[in-house]
């Protein structure tokens, strides 16, 4: 049983946001992440570019984040130091690759701390808008990421999986 | 003092390499467990910086391999996962240090530096 605090939502989800927070404040100064919806799992949007992230062992479902390419581009010019970021190439690709990467580690380290071991996929980038997944549940919550050069947003997609007895 | 630089993200490789060059290290590449097994043969490195989650062969399982061929080997794990179990596995295959990302410069300079002035002996 997944006990919940006074924000409503279950303690796994809350190591998952906790995790995210971690990640992006410590990459970008004076980012932050914001609560909005439950939106139907049939009718979650994707976004221009997307990185996808797989939880196994004991979560199962996904992560997902989703960058306007304006942001991502911002966001990778900022990754390599300044230098300018103009072309979404196979370095962009692997840029926004390693963002989902750390965040999905930072969970579940977050996990671990609640007694419950994920392990992680290896990151997929996924261009457009239509983005069609089998989520695990009917309902996915959808959060904004406030960064400083725009905003991102991450779905999270993530149920404790039942053990065999 | 040469360095293994094995992840299969292209930036993270990037990233370390312009680090670590710029403090006089020459830095070579691997994109995944398979290959880093291989260009540590061809190489022979002083150090190894090595991810966990990559394609292939994870860093876990590389890292063993390496040691088992060669037990001075000296490899630094370098992931986004730091729970306590990744860092116990990471242990148990044979690495000295581990550094969970993001990490800042200093932190992997640091932990490069020690693993490099250390004898082998003792990692």
């Amino acid at each position: 049983m997944i006990s919940t605090t006074q924000t409503g939502a279950p303690q796994h989800i809350q190591a998952i946001l906790a995790g995210a927070t971690h990640t992006f404040g410590s990459l970008f100064e004076g980012a932050a992440i914001h609560t909005t919806a439950l939106v139907p799992a049939h009718a979650m949007p994707g976004d221009e570019i997307n990185v996808l992230v797989g939880f196994t062992d004991d979560l199962q479902g996904q992560i997902l984040i989703g960058f306007p390419r304006s942001v991502a581009l911002a966001l990778s010019t900022h990754m390599m130091g300044g230098q300018a970021v103009t072309e979404f190439d196979e370095l962009t690709q692997s840029i926004l690759a390693e963002v989902g990467n750390m965040t999905a580690g930072s969970c579940a380290t977050e996990l671990h701390k609640l007694g419950l071991e994920a392990n992680i996929t290896c990151p997929t980038v996924i261009m457009g808008q239509q983005v069609q997944l089998g989520w695990p549940q009917l309902y996915i919550l959808r959060t904004v990421i406030q960064l400083p050069f725009g905003f991102a947003s991450l779905a999270i997609g993530l149920k404790v999986a039942h053990k065999p007895a | 003092m040469k360095i293994l630089i094995v992840d299969d993200a292209m930036f993270m490789r990037i990233s370390l390499k312009n680090l670590l060059t710029k403090e006089g290290y020459e830095c070579f590449e691997a994109g995944n467990g398979f290959e880093a097994v291989a260009r540590y043969e061809e190489i022979k490195p002083d150090l190894v910086t090595m991810d966990i989650t990559m394609p292939e062969k994870d860093g876990i399982q590389a890292a063993r391999e390496i040691k088992q061929a060669h037990p001075q080997a000296k490899i630094i794990m370098c992931s986004a996962m730091g729970q306590e179990g990744m860092v116990v596995d990471a242990i148990q295959a044979g690495a000295c240090d581990f550094i969970v990302k993001p990490f800042k410069p200093e932190r992997v300079l640091e932990a490069v530096g020690k693993a490099c002035g250390r004898p082998a002996a003792a990692c």
